[in-house]
């Protein structure tokens, strides 16, 4: 992977994130804007990449989709990387009862496919970004508990915390000051990958009809309506196709890029 | 007999899982809203009569305590009876055989394309300065493609526009090759990746140039040596491409209209069939339990330092 | 039964209005064979509502008669004209009191299974129609008035109502309650689910779910019925129904020729089929009621018909209906679609789009003040309506949803689109916790008005009902219940049509086609009237 490509794709994250927070500095068109009577026309001047079947602005819809659609996969990761971190770490630490009930629990989480899983969340939560982040989220926590609960004990028997221990530095301050970062950090790096699936994910549910209600755009459900209309309107397919193809493509290099460099090895 | 005892606990292990899995999914459907008996015949387009409805009720036991249901149904499984479905008044294993086939045969065929794809890219390409650049974005581009875009722009070109496959599942070898595909180039991508890295890893190693001084070619090198390190680096990946298979089959069978588990437990949720749910879940987690189990045994197979440790 | 004045009136309707159209005043038939031909194959590719069972007494989906109607044959034929012919009742009688059918059955029918058909025969359909084990989602509503039958002789019927019922016939025309055998229902009703034996054209061979039903030929078939254009079996050897979901993938199988007719030709592509000269087109409009918003009548802010009329009058469903369908839906000119015998044709352009009467009748009901969204307010509560729809909602359903919200929000109404679970969904349909709920009901009498608005039709804790609206109106209530008895219903049902568009109890959008599309080497497809779906009895292939 070459400085380039990486410093590329930073800054395509750097301008989804403004995107995310100030849609309006890059659509000047309502993304609600209906218009009956300009459905799924081709890009123009007008609309630089056509219109939907509610002649709404394609190009507005999806950078007013950014926020939903980013939200998805780092919200999801968010809540996967607190929930599934404080488990792993009382796996990691705590006696064995503890430790044995957290990784049994986490067992039958993971006989459930990612996918399937948030399926049910969302079929018992019912849809919406909120519910859409709960499941994807709560599909990932156990595999995130594991590799806390892994990186915690690994942490536990080496020689510095150890060390800590022997100094009679107190259990509590240890576990902060030493065993957190130490287990946090490496599996920090992973989730920045694991944000690029969650968002896949994400838009997954929404094409199943089960992520961000209308009106409001979400890229995921864009694609999923722009499919009924593929033999007449292809730029409906296609740009938030795009869309998720180049945000998950950044959030992967970014994040493969931060692991070679926590490896020690050069980009 | 270390290895027998090992494959025993494992499998006590495993019906542990399978037990929580079908609790876990019983307390989800029974305690979320809604009334089965409305999901079995109720519907737009639907007008049961109250004796129809109550019909429902008594039939499945809808109108006992929870406590009182789970433990039927728990009875019943642990009898190998999995029930009748509320909504396709069939036998639970009926429904389930009926589309497991084809499930089986889509992930199977999107498995080995799959993988055979990353191997054979990464075995190419390790360590090649020029290919790999190219390889390594095609693969990140396949891996962050979400199938179902995939899969529409498949569609559009292969069968819509070019005619060259069939555009619904079911209709011989020829309609497997597109969702085959939609399913396996997602997990080439990433597989393809990380195997690379391993390669290239092992290729550096000083058995590897000792190999090369011996005047070892370096297809045979790669084909001898490197190969067998892919391979354990495959088994490690189980988990993901296992459960990338399960979960990208749902979208996979929605889009290309194919028969398949994945569009059977959505709908069975949707209409909280729960004897039809319980049993794709328990079908889910079996095969996860034998995956990780035959995974386990393949690493004691690929290195037996491990024996030691098992 | 003797042709009424209605179904004449209806017959004039039906000719002049937009019945049933076919693909072009030259549909490519000139010059080609148009003796059948014996044997081959067909595949219909329908869309994705595969029944779950297909005892035809045990489902609901609009699929339903498609797959049930080829296997299991009905006791009348409902005509395009509205009229009812024999089929496998060679005649009936009527009792003055509304109350006694009397059958005459015909003779020499035999199901698949060697069942004779008769009087009995009749008589377990009903039984197992009602028998509450069916677990039957609709045909057991619509013969509820039915309350015994008496066997007169082997081939004649006596059925007895609980109430005059007037569309029995009708109904009994329908798909849903086609014939059984009896000797099935006797002796393994389970297996009727999945494996469904009739009298019918074809014999059903297998079912893989989720993908395709399979058919062949009842060599032994003579009993069609009367209105059929040939007698003895049918002409194709084989059928198949394949469930192609995607309408992309739907149109593009019958493209490609992976099929030789699709049901439900997505609007989109309508045009492209109609320009095809190796296509043809067949339409016909379901009668019932049309593709509509219902509005929650019995809490606010429907509860003030006022508000209704307001919000009827800000859509412009014209341009709506236009864009969603590519210019091929009929808007809905009142409660029944144009193909519904009993249609008031003379009610049609009553509702107008008039945004200023919009905004003004919401003013006169108090409605006055706005926030800052431009919402409007009243005693500071803000003028909102929730809409629940499911996650599969059809995405043109959709469409409209959306572009209703945003006519609703230029005067000042603020629709909220909702999707809760499924199962929360139902729940709050049952409750009528919402204020706008979607749908069509697809019947072939103006009674579907007694279904969808008589007040005895809303749901409680005892019943369900379809009165989604949750109407109450005494003089509508009057009219309904009158029309059942009635030996002539047309004008009860013009009143009614007349109330309701004084009521508002829905916004009615469009009337639903069944659009069939077909490569014109398929000959002589129709449909069965009575629930319009393809109807494969004089269907050939010419190849």
């Amino acid at each position: 992977m070459n400085r380039l490509g990486v410093w590329l794709a930073g800054a395509v994250l750097a301008v989804l994130v403004l995107t995310a927070l100030a849609p309006g500095l890059f659509a000047g068109q309502d993304p609600l804007a209906v218009d009956s009577g300009a459905t799924l026309q081709a890009p123009s001047a007008a609309h630089l990449l056509g219109t939907d079947e509610n002649g709404r602005d394609v190009l507005s819809r999806i950078v007013h989709g950014t926020r939903a659609s980013l939200l998805l996969g780092f919200g999801a990761i968010a809540v996967a990387l607190v929930i599934g971190g404080l488990l792993g770490l009382a796996a990691g630490l705590g006696n064995r009862l503890v430790e044995n009930v957290i990784m049994r629990l986490s067992d039958v989480g993971m006989a459930f496919p990612e996918l399937l899983l948030a399926l049910v969340v969302i079929t018992v939560a019912g849809g919406g970004t909120a519910n859409a982040i709960l499941a994807i989220g709560v599909a990932n926590i156990p595999s995130y508990a594991r590799l806390v609960r892994a990186q915690t004990l690994a942490i536990r028997r080496s020689l510095y915390v150890e060390a800590a221990y022997a100094l009679g530095l107190p259990g509590p301050r240890v576990i902060l000051r030493h065993v957190l970062p130490n287990a946090v950090k490496p599996v920090l790096i992973l989730a920045t990958i694991g944000v690029g699936t969650a968002l896949v994910a994400g838009s997954a549910l929404s094409f199943l009809g089960l992520g961000t209600p209308p009106p409001e755009p979400e890229w995921g459900s864009m694609l999923s309506t722009a499919r009924n209309f593929i033999s007449r309107a292809w730029w409906y397919g296609v740009f938030p196709g795009l869309a998720i193809t180049l945000t998950v493509i950044s959030v992967t290099v970014v994040g493969r890029a931060l692991r070679l460099r926590s490896e020690g090895r050069t980009w | 007999m270390r290895t027998v005892k090992f494959i025993g606990w494992r499998l006590l292990a495993g019906v542990g899982v399978l037990w929580g899995a079908a609790t876990l999914t019983f307390l989800v459907v029974h305690f979320t809203p809604g009334d089965p008996a409305e999901a079995v015949v109720g519907g737009e387009g639907a007008a049961p009569t109250p004796e129809v409805l109550a019909q429902v009720r008594s039939e499945y036991g809808l109108d006992l305590p929870w406590y009182e249901q789970y433990a039927a149904h728990l009875w019943r499984i642990v009898h190998g009876d999995f029930g009748t479905s509320y909504r396709l008044h069939t036998p639970v294993t009926q429904a389930i055989g009926e589309q497991a086939a084809a499930t089986a045969e889509l992930a199977l065929a999107a498995a080995v394309t799959g993988l055979l794809l990353a191997v054979v890219v990464a075995l190419a390409t390790a360590g090649r300065r020029r290919w790999r650049g190219l390889a390594s974005a095609v693969e990140l581009v396949a891996a962050s493609t979400p199938t179902f875009w995939l899969g529409i722009v498949l569609l559009t070109v292969f069968s819509f526009g070019l005619r060259l496959f069939p555009s619904s599942g079911g209709q011989g070898p020829a309609s497997l090759v597109l969702p085959a595909l939609c399913l396996a180039l997602p997990i080439a991508g990433v597989l393809g990746h990380v195997l690379r890295e391993a390669l290239e890893e092992v290729l550096d190693e000083p058995f590897i140039v000792s190999a090369r001084a011996r005047g070892l070619g370096d297809t045979a090198v790669r084909l001898r040596h490197a190969l067998r390190h892919a391979l354990t680096t495959l088994v490690t990946m189980t988990g993901f491409w296992v459960g990338a298979l399960l979960g990208g089959a749902v979208v996979t069978e929605t889009l290309f209209t194919r028969q398949g588990i994945g569009r059977l437990l959505v709908s069975a949720v949707n209409a909280k069939d729960l004897p039809l749910v319980l049993g794709v879940v328990l079908l889910s987690a079996l095969v996860y339990v034998l995956v990780n189990l035959v995974v386990d045994l393949l690493y004691l197979v690929i290195d037996p330092r491990l024996k030691e440790a098992a | 039964m003797t042709k009424t004045p209605l179904a004449v009136l209806t017959a004039a309707l039906l000719l002049t209005g937009c019945g049933v159209t076919t693909g072009g005043p030259d549909d490519g038939t000139a010059g080609a064979s148009t003796t059948p031909k014996r044997g081959g194959t067909l595949i219909l590719g329908e869309n994705g509502q595969e029944p779950t069972c297909l005892d035809p007494h045990g489902n609901a989906s609009s699929d339903g008669p498609v797959s049930t109607v080829p296997v299991s044959d009905s006791l009348v034929w409902f005509d395009a004209d509205g009229t009812i012919q024999p089929w496998l009742a060679e005649s009936w009688k009527v009792s003055g009191d509304g109350l006694t059918y009397t059958f005459k059955l015909r003779q020499g029918v035999r199901f698949h299974d060697g069942a004779a058909w008769n009087a009995e025969a009749l008589k377990s359909n009903f039984e197992h129609m009602r028998d509450p084990a069916t677990k039957s989602p609709l045909a057991a509503s619509y013969i509820a008035p039915y309350k015994d039958g008496e066997v007169v002789d082997e081939y004649t019927l006596k059925v007895k109502l609980n109430s005059p019922y007037r569309p029995f016939l009708d109904i009994l025309a329908q798909g849903y309650l086609g014939m059984i055998s009896p000797k099935q229902i006797k002796e393994s009703p389970e297996s009727i689910c999945t494996h469904p034996i009739g009298s019918g054209p074809f014999i059903f061979d297998q079912w893989t779910k989720g993908q395709s039903i399979t058919y062949h030929r009842n060599p032994d078939y003579n009993w069609g019925p009367k209105s059929a254009k040939h007698t003895g079996p049918a002409y194709l050897e084989k059928l198949e129904i394949r469930f192609l979901a995607e309408d992309a993938t739907r149109y593009n199988a019958l493209a490609s020729g992976e099929v030789h007719a699709i049901d439900f030709t997505p609007p989109q592509n309508v045009e492209d089929v109609k320009a095809n000269p190796d296509l043809g087109f067949l339409s016909a409009i379901r009668p019932g009621h049309p593709m509509a918003f219902w509005l929650n009548t019995s809490r606010p802010p429907f509860d003030d018909v006022k508000v209704r009329r307001a919000l009827l009058a800000a859509v412009d469903r014209e341009s709506i209906i236009k864009g969603i369908s590519f210019g091929q839906y009929q808007v809905a000119q009142g409660f029944v679609t144009s193909s519904t015998p009993g249609y008031a044709e003379g009610l049609s352009g009553t509702i107008k789009h008039d945004e200023a009467q919009a905004n003004k009748l919401l003013d006169e009901a108090g409605w006055t003040a706005r926030d800052k969204d431009g919402i409007r307010l009243k005693d500071g509560k803000r003028l909102t309506a929730y809409f629940p729809i499911a996650a599969n909602f059809p995405a043109q359903r959709m469409q409209i949803a959306v572009q209703t919200q945003a006519a609703a929000r230029r005067i000042g109404l603020d629709i909220q689109l909702q999707t809760p679970p499924e199962q929360e969904l139902s729940d709050r349909s049952v409750k009528g916790d919402y204020d706008l709920s979607s749908g069509l009901w697809a019947t072939n009498t103006a009674d579907v008005l007694w279904i969808q608005y008589s007040s005895k039709n809303i749901t409680t804790d005892k019943r369900r009902g379809q009165n989604v609206a949750r109407l109450s109106d005494a003089g509508l209530d009057d009219l309904l219940e009158k029309a059942r008895s009635a030996e002539d219903p047309t004008e009860l049902y013009n009143q009614a049509q007349a109330r309701l568009l004084e009521l508002v109890p829905a916004i009615p959008f469009y009337d639903d086609p069944r659009p069939v599309a077909y490569h014109k080497k398929v000959r002589d497809l129709s449909f069965t009237p009575a629930y319009p779906s393809p109807y494969f009895y004089d269907t050939w292939l010419e190849e």
